[in-house]
């Protein structure tokens, strides 16, 4: 997934390998045997074997098997798959940039927030909510709907975010579109003060009508507004 | 699973011999198809540069190297 050229590779590699440049050749023969096998859909030409094999190895992870019972839309599915991407690469900040920066080019915004929904780990929990009041059915359309137009449901925080400005925007959110669940979430200690702040304030707001939970884990700071008729 | 094949590994000369084997020619760090235009990436839209390439089953499918392409191509076609 790398841009770069196997001219960098270590030059005793190279040799190791028993040629000048440290790059292999294919015979003529031998790429007419191989681009046959292709043909045949026994071999792939890929990068970075490694990244390939772990990509196959979060889709077939218990995680991603829930989000296929859930999701039927093929763009979403891409979606949270590029979230547990994110996850994984969330300790190292320039790839996570990177890849922030790619699912918005390809995807807008609305792509980067359902991908740092999936990131955060809510699916389960949002899912697990609506179970209790919908049907199967019912929850998945519910779902696609959400992802559609995740700031439905959500908000992430960010250093920029003004406490103030962002209340009222999402109280105003909150107050036209009744939503059963509301989320704001944050992730790195700065962001999660400024994420405190604004959830204590837009709970000021709505407590007769929404009841508050918290959680804090792996940098992660989250709150969860239930809607209090929904129980 | 397919034999999964690392072109990182293969010099430049291989890869385009690759390539014409599969019915494309090179121009610059472009890919170019039978009817003359530039390979794009299916999902990302952009041209497919032969350093940066991956050649995947399903009527000869040329992506980019990036995580969008690949999960993508993985949502629509299935697993390797």
């Amino acid at each position: 997934m790398s841009n770069s050229d196997s001219t960098s590779k270590d030059p005793i590699e190279s040799v190791a390998k028993g040629t000048v440049k440290g790059f292999l050749e294919w015979s003529k023969s031998e790429i007419i045997s191989i681009v046959k096998r292709y043909k045949n859909r026994d071999v792939a030409f890929v990068g970075n074997k490694e990244e390939i094999k772990k990509i196959m190895d979060l889709r077939k992870t218990p995680e991603f098997s829930n989000f296929k019972d859930y999701l039927y839309n093929r763009e979403h599915l891409v979606l949270c798959q590029l979230g547990m991407q994110l996850r994984k690469c969330e300790s190292n900040s320039t790839d996570a940039a990177n890849l922030r920066k790619k699912i918005v080019s390809k995807f807008g915004f609305n792509g980067l927030y359902v991908a740092l929904f999936i990131q955060n780990g809510l699916l389960g929990y949002v899912s697990n909510f609506l179970s209790k009041l919908y049907s199967k059915i019912d929850m998945k359309d519910k779902l696609n709907d959400y992802f559609s137009d995740i700031e439905q449901i959500i908000y992430f925080v960010n250093n920029k975010t003004d406490p103030i400005k962002s209340s009222r925007r999402i109280i105003n959110r909150i107050d036209s579109n009744s939503p059963i669940i509301y989320i704001i979430s944050s992730y790195s200690s700065g962001n999660n003060k400024i994420c405190k702040t604004l959830s204590n304030k837009i709970f000021r707001e709505i407590k007769d009508i929404y009841s508050a939970s918290n959680y804090n884990e792996n940098k992660r700071n989250i709150y969860i507004f239930n809607r209090k008729d929904c129980y | 699973m397919a034999e999964l094949i690392s072109l990182k590994e293969y010099s430049i000369d291989s890869k385009i011999a690759l390539l014409k084997e599969l019915g494309y020619s090179v121009n610059g760090r472009n890919i170019i198809c039978e009817n003359g235009s530039v390979v794009k990436d299916r999902y990302i839209d952009t041209p497919v540069k032969i350093e940066n390439m991956l050649i995947l089953p399903g009527s000869t499918i040329i992506l980019d190297d990036n995580e969008i392409s690949i999960i993508s191509y993985f949502e629509e076609f299935g697993d390797l």
